[in-house]
């Protein structure tokens, strides 16, 4: 079962590793084919608020494709792997 | 002072704004003649300071040692809003590096005054001499030119982060096509929705560590080549 829990722990993580301001991911989000507002998203990023795993892996996708950019291997985990231990 | 003001006032925004801050230097190296070397010392987004731009090699040079150590004037001028003075001839000096790296290259005077705006400060003017110290009217006018500069350099900062968001938002919508058309396939192909398709596609994605958007681009390359697709 999806964790929220994890799912923040591991967006937040990746979104302070990319250093990306949230209108920044934002705007990578809806590249990704999300269609978040800035204030889900802060809440998705910054808190632990019932998310779907689509939202996650939206955020995930979005700050991977960044980092890939700095070399680091898609550090930010999908929903399939932030699941319930 | 209000020929240079003026001139602030006319430029346009329609460079880059590195040009943009070449320019602010150059106007500020003709309103104040007496000074041998100026720059502007710029934050980012971070609070990373950066010369933007300079009028002489010798400011890039003693301010990149500030920036190298992490302490000086122009780096407190452009975090707390002061001004800062520095004689590097001061037995005692607020900065003892920084003023023998200054003495070492004949630097007689500097100064570093904030790029204040009502909120925050956008950065630093920085001003270094080597003919002697710098008379209270030079410093005065450049008060008044930091002042103007403030409000031209954070006019081209948004004007320059409204290009950089338009563009990145040209990029998403191109991005999303793709990944669209992607998604399209596998639900054609495997008879799925469109959140299974995307799951597929972003597990892919994250397994060969390539981009979201460069897997869906070869997804699409490879069915309009008639090859069967695999995600």
């Amino acid at each position: 079962m999806f964790d929220p829990h994890r799912s923040w722990h591991a967006l937040s993580m990746g979104t302070a590793l990319s250093g990306l301001p949230l209108p920044g991911l934002l705007i990578r989000c809806e590249g990704a084919g999300g269609d978040l507002t800035l204030d889900r998203l802060a809440a998705l990023v910054w808190s632990s608020a019932p998310r779907t795993a689509l939202e996650h892996d939206i955020i995930a996708v979005a700050l991977n494709d960044h980092l890939v950019d700095d070399g680091l291997n898609a550090p930010v985990a999908t929903s399939s792997d932030v699941a319930t231990p | 002072m209000t020929a240079a003001v003026v001139e602030l006032a006319q430029l346009l925004l329609g460079d880059a704004l590195s040009a943009y801050v070449h320019r602010v230097v150059d106007i500020a190296a003709r309103a104040l003649p007496e000074v041998d070397a100026i720059s502007i010392t710029l934050l980012d987004d971070h609070g990373r300071a950066r010369t933007a731009a300079m009028s002489a090699p010798l400011a890039a040079l003693l301010d990149e040692r500030q920036y190298a150590t992490g302490f000086g004037p122009c780096l407190h001028a452009a975090t707390t809003g002061d001004t800062l003075q520095v004689d590097p001839h001061d037995p005692a000096p607020a900065y003892p590096d920084f003023a023998a790296l200054a003495r070492h290259h004949g630097v007689k005077a500097t100064a570093a005054l904030a790029l204040p705006l009502p909120h925050h400060v956008v950065g630093a003017l920085n001003l270094y001499t080597t003919t002697g110290p710098l008379p209270p009217a030079t410093l005065e006018r450049a008060h008044t030119f930091a002042a103007f500069a403030a409000v031209a350099l954070a006019n081209a900062a948004a004007h320059d982060d409204s290009l950089r968001m338009a563009d990145q938002l040209h990029q998403a919508l191109a991005s999303r096509a793709v990944i669209d058309q992607a998604k399209g396939i596998l639900m054609a192909t495997y008879g799925i929705d469109g959140d299974e398709a995307f799951t597929r596609l972003s597990q892919t994605s994250q397994r060969t560590n390539t981009k979201l958007r460069d897997v869906a681009a070869d997804l699409v390359s490879r069915t309009r080549t008639s090859n069967p697709p695999s995600p």
